[in-house]
């Protein structure tokens, strides 16, 4: 790896941060969101391709998409895995937000998982650097804080440190 | 990839209810029947079900049948499929930021 990101959670407990530093400037770094051909090519994880069936990068647009495993030596290989991303408050090249939910194969929303919001934000270092922060909330507070405190406990104490510092990065 | 975000997604859903939360804690302490629990939150056999169904979906808890009785208990793996769904998160992550970068730098990067 080149250089790994930073995974923490949030003082309340409610939101996964993922922040990396890239080598570009945000208006660059924007466009890995906004030019479809683009966020096809990183999106998806090692493994797999990203098919996009609809994107529009605008408030109230969606980015629809279906994911193939095509690597034949991974359990999921021939899976399909979909989903929709929904836009709002774009402001560019600043931040924007959406909100993740699972579709099936024709973009229909399957309203029966519960959805996660995610916040983007780019702050340009200089012309040539950019830090990137994903910000996820889970549906709604504590539940994070209830799961360590569950596991605290339960005395799975020296387990949740490892999860605590793996999520401090 | 998708499997983390279901997990991670059953297992807030599960544990944003205060009730859920709270079962989770008492089959923590003991083993419990559905019959118990239901009798603890004066609620119906089919609406305690129903909890335990959204917590066995999250991994949290198990059910298994004894006899007439079904008996909840806390998953002890809880905590650990927890940490590995997070660290494959956290992998996922790193492979699509590699690959963003990768773009990024690259001789052939599109026009940005």
């Amino acid at each position: 790896m080149i250089n790994n990101a930073t995974f923490s959670v949030s003082a309340d407990k409610t939101t996964l941060l993922v922040e990396r530093i890239f080598p570009a400037s945000a208006s660059q770094l924007w466009q890995a969101y906004a030019d479809a051909d683009i966020l096809r090519q990183w999106f998806s994880p090692r493994g797999w391709v990203t098919e996009v069936q609809e994107h529009s990068f605008e408030e109230g647009g969606s980015f629809i998409y279906i994911m193939r495993c095509v690597d034949e030596s991974q359990d999921w290989f021939g899976q399909t895995s979909c989903g929709k991303m929904e836009f709002s408050n774009i402001q560019p090249p600043k931040s924007f937000e959406y909100r993740d939910v699972f579709t099936d194969e024709n973009g229909v929303v399957n309203e029966a998982m519960p959805a996660s919001q995610t916040l983007v934000t780019l702050s340009e270092i200089t012309s040539s650097q950019t830090m990137l922060k994903v910000a996820t909330r889970y549906a709604q507070s504590e539940a994070l804080q209830q799961m360590l405190e569950m596991g605290m406990e339960e005395g799975y104490g020296e387990t949740l440190e490892k999860l605590e510092n793996l999520l401090k990065g | 990839m998708v499997e983390q975000e279901i997990y991670l997604n059953n297992m807030f859903h599960a544990l944003a209810d205060s009730t859920r939360r709270d079962i989770l804690a008492r089959v923590g302490r003991m083993e419990q029947s559905i019959g118990d629990l239901a009798r603890a939150y004066s609620m119906s056999f089919a609406a305690i079900a129903k909890h335990i169904d959204v917590l066995v979906r999250a991994q949290l808890v198990r059910k298994q049948r004894r006899g007439k009785y079904q008996v909840v208990s806390l998953n002890p793996e809880a905590v650990g499929a927890a940490q590995e769904h997070l660290e494959r998160y956290a992998m996922n992550w790193n492979q699509r930021f590699d690959q963003l970068e990768h773009i990024l730098t690259s001789y052939h990067k599109p026009a940005l």
